[in-house]
């Protein structure tokens, strides 16, 4: 017994002894150093947070930075000092992981989820000289003058792609429909279906026509996030009743939809995130790819671009504002998803797709954000 | 008399062997990943006792884990296998945040009652399991396990639906109303300034810790000073004993589940009145699993969780320290403190069983 006490005793400080190499020389301070602290499902979940870390990996190779501790070794240079941080869960380890940071002296700070929207705003008020920037939520009250600048995306704009998308691919079929699938009842996702019913009416005059674009919301309270069985239904439904394409704006609903389109033969289009590609690089899954196939693009969120431009106004000198900022397709804060597997199917269109974008951008076409506008919207084309 | 001493030394020492030997394993890994144990030893230094507040923290995360820790533990002294302190906490944390929400009440009535209330929802979230376990014989492990998933949907049904306070905000995050400012734990971290413990106000030592040493207190006078906790133990070392000895076994078990229930109700209190203010399903979760681990290693002892549930937390924040200091790749971190958990477990009940071998060859 006491033989095996020392022993366990004597094992990590020899450990520790043996291992105690001399530090390399220390690298020259960074001249910026940002930190993001990820969303619950961290690096490599496909949506968000790789997309968060895409934006990182950019402002490495263009302003000579590197990625502190990545085993991916993203390393351009010592200017810029980058920094990922994953939450486990509960209130308190998001604002401990944002503390850390900020108490180890990163400039901007990013949360990357409206689960941050509490525990950033209590540690932006304690550490006044940092500045933080939550992705995708609000915080109410904010002026220019705060350390908190909540980025949002005008989805209505990349939906309206989408939905132009879908109007010219059914265009020379008359008697085809598309469909809209919300997941919760809420006005953001209703931004979401008035730019996709403003984009396919505007490509395809026969989708003005009165319940030719079908619309339907899961539920009323946040599991209809999460509820692929009744986005499948609501699918069905759909494909069967005519649509060609669906677009879903239901998060984790998707799913359902997605294996809807699959058995139907028909096409879906994803959300957020770059969900076809998501499925066509699964390699785990034989079944994704079969299914990927039928995801025709997604609209996207492009978090990468909101942390890349945020980051940039900090590196260029800038003070960076406080209050709001949406970012849009004018600085390519949305979008359409265009890959390897996909380019192909909307090669025919990108052309189209990229004159309208260039209308919405200088403001020629006004992409309505709600119900009311978007049949306003509808009715003024005709 | 020496021999009753050399045991109890033993019995300390385990954890102790223990938490060796999971931060050998520690060393080893960390070594295979290609990072230098000794910027991982900093870096878990930093993050655990560097500063006060860091000390603080730990003392912070560990009052949720005492709490989900003596609910489990008081269960096993009646050998009541409680493994639904999980749902019991989301739901006892449920009614309490919604005395909280809706009670008009001052506050030096409403921050009791909003304990009050949590550890009623804990209880009676207990209640069924603890029913069919004694009416009916139905073995508690299985019932509380199904009774986790039934609070997780339903807490998640009642945050999204009926007590959604949603309504209108920009953030799409199910919760409820906000709880009145009446109820909610303010930080005792002044005051322990005043007592010359440099705490900065980030960290959350709130009402919960008087809630927790208030709870550990009762536990223990309950355990070691009432007649009924005398019974308590003695139907968890041998029912069949204690029926013969004339104990009622069903009504102890029935009452120590409930109360193992009440307790587990106490676990969501830190999260839902000091630090968010509101009631999510999204409160951290697996606490009440922590609690198993954490009651086994304090050997269901008051005392003993106390030191369990802060080693716990140490481990937590340890965790934390090797992802914000060191390269060491997130997944590999709940690798590690999963082993360091298994590890202390596993030193913990060889060491019992090696005292209780050396016993028998006494006794013969």
């Amino acid at each position: 017994m006491k033989k095996l006490l020392i022993l366990a005793l004597l094992i990590p400080v020899i450990a520790f002894m043996g291992c105690q190499k001399k530090e390399a020389a220390k690298a020259p301070a960074a001249k910026f150093k940002i930190g993001i602290v990820f969303d619950v499902g961290g690096k490599g979940d496909k949506s968000f947070n790789d997309s968060a870390y895409n934006g990182l990996v950019s402002l490495a190779k263009d302003f000579k930075g590197y990625i502190k501790d990545d085993p991916a070794n993203v390393n351009f240079g010592t200017d810029v000092e980058l920094k990922y941080l994953e939450p486990k869960q509960g209130g308190q380890d998001r604002e401990q992981l944002l503390r850390v940071l900020s108490e180890e002296g990163y400039n901007l700070i990013f949360g990357v989820g409206f689960m941050f929207t509490d525990s950033i705003a209590k540690v932006a008020k304690d550490f006044p000289k940092t500045h933080y920037a939550l992705i995708d939520g609000y915080v109410p009250d904010l002026k220019d003058d705060s350390n908190l600048t909540c980025l949002a995306f005008a989805e209505q704009e990349g939906s309206f792609l989408v939905g132009a998308l879908s109007g010219l691919m059914v265009a020379d079929k008359p008697k085809a429909k598309v469909g809209f699938i919300g997941g919760m009842d809420l006005p953001l996702i209703h931004k979401f279906q008035a730019g996709f019913i403003a984009g396919a009416a505007y490509t395809d005059k026969n989708l003005r026509a009165k319940g030719m674009i079908l619309g339907q919301y899961i539920g009323k309270d946040g599991s209809a996030f999460n509820d692929p069985k009744t986005a499948a239904s609501i699918a069905t439904t759909m494909y069967k009743n005519g649509s060609e394409i669906v677009y879903h704006a239901a998060g984790g609903s998707g799913t359902g939809l997605f294996e809807t389109a699959k058995a139907a033969g028909k096409l879906a289009i994803g959300v957020d995130s770059d969900q076809g590609l998501g499925y066509m690089t699964n390699d785990k899954d034989p079944a994704a790819k079969e299914i990927g196939k039928f995801i025709l693009t997604s609209m996207l969120k492009r978090v990468d671009q909101a942390v890349y431009l945020t980051s940039k106004d900090l590196i260029g000198g800038a003070t960076l504002k406080g209050g709001y900022r949406t970012f849009s397709l004018a600085d390519n804060g949305v979008g359409y998803a265009l890959n390897d597997f996909n380019k192909d199917k909307l090669g025919a269109y990108t052309a189209k797709l990229d004159e309208l974008k260039a209308k919405i951008v200088s403001g020629e076409i006004k992409v309505p954000a709600d119900d009311a506008g978007a049949a306003d919207f509808v009715k003024g084309l005709k | 008399m020496t021999r009753v001493n050399k045991y109890t030394l033993y019995e300390t020492v385990a954890p102790l062997i223990g938490f060796l030997a999971s931060m050998i394993i520690l060393v080893v890994i960390v070594i295979i990943v290609g990072e230098s144990p000794a910027k991982a030893a900093d870096a878990v230094w930093k993050m655990t006792f560097s500063k006060t507040a860091r000390v603080a923290t730990i003392l912070s995360t560990a009052i949720p884990l005492f709490l989900a820790g003596i609910a489990v533990a008081f269960g096993f002294r009646a050998g009541v296998f409680n493994i639904g302190v999980e749902g019991q906490y989301f739901f006892g944390g449920f009614v309490g945040a919604m005395a909280g929400i809706y009670l008009p009440l001052p506050a030096w009535l409403h921050v009791p009652s909003v304990v009050f209330f949590a550890m009623i929802g804990g209880a009676l979230w207990a209640l069924i399991p603890a029913i069919l376990k004694v009416a009916r014989g139905i073995h508690e492990v299985i019932t509380t396990i199904m009774f986790n998933s039934i609070a997780l949907a339903l807490v998640n049904w009642l945050v999204n639906g009926p007590f959604s306070g949603l309504a209108g905000k920009g953030s799409l995050e199910a919760q409820t109303a906000h709880i009145r400012p009446t109820a909610a734990f303010l930080k005792l971290n002044a005051g322990f300034r005043a007592l010359g413990w440099d705490v900065p106000d980030s960290v959350y030592l709130d009402y919960s810790l008087i809630v927790a040493m208030i709870a550990g207190f009762v536990v223990w006078f309950v355990l070691f000073r009432l007649r009924v906790g005398f019974d308590v133990r003695a139907v968890g070392t041998s029912p069949d004993v204690s029926l013969y000895a004339g104990i009622r076994v069903k009504r102890i078990q029935l009452g120590a589940f409930l109360a193992s229930g009440a307790l587990a109700g106490l676990v969501g209190l830190q999260e839902v009145f000091a630090i968010r203010g509101f009631y999510t399903y999204e409160i951290a979760s697996g606490l009440g699993l922590d609690g198993i681990a954490i009651a086994l290693i304090g050997r269901n002892s008051p005392v003993g969780v106390v030191f369990s549930s802060l080693l716990f937390a140490f481990l937590k924040q340890a965790g934390y320290g090797l992802q914000v200091y060191t390269k060491v790749p997130n997944s590999v971190i709940y690798v590690i403190t999963g082993l360091m958990i298994l590890i202390i477990v596993v030193t913990n009940e060889l060491v019992s069983r090696y005292i209780r071998a050396l016993r028998k060859k006494e006794a013969v």
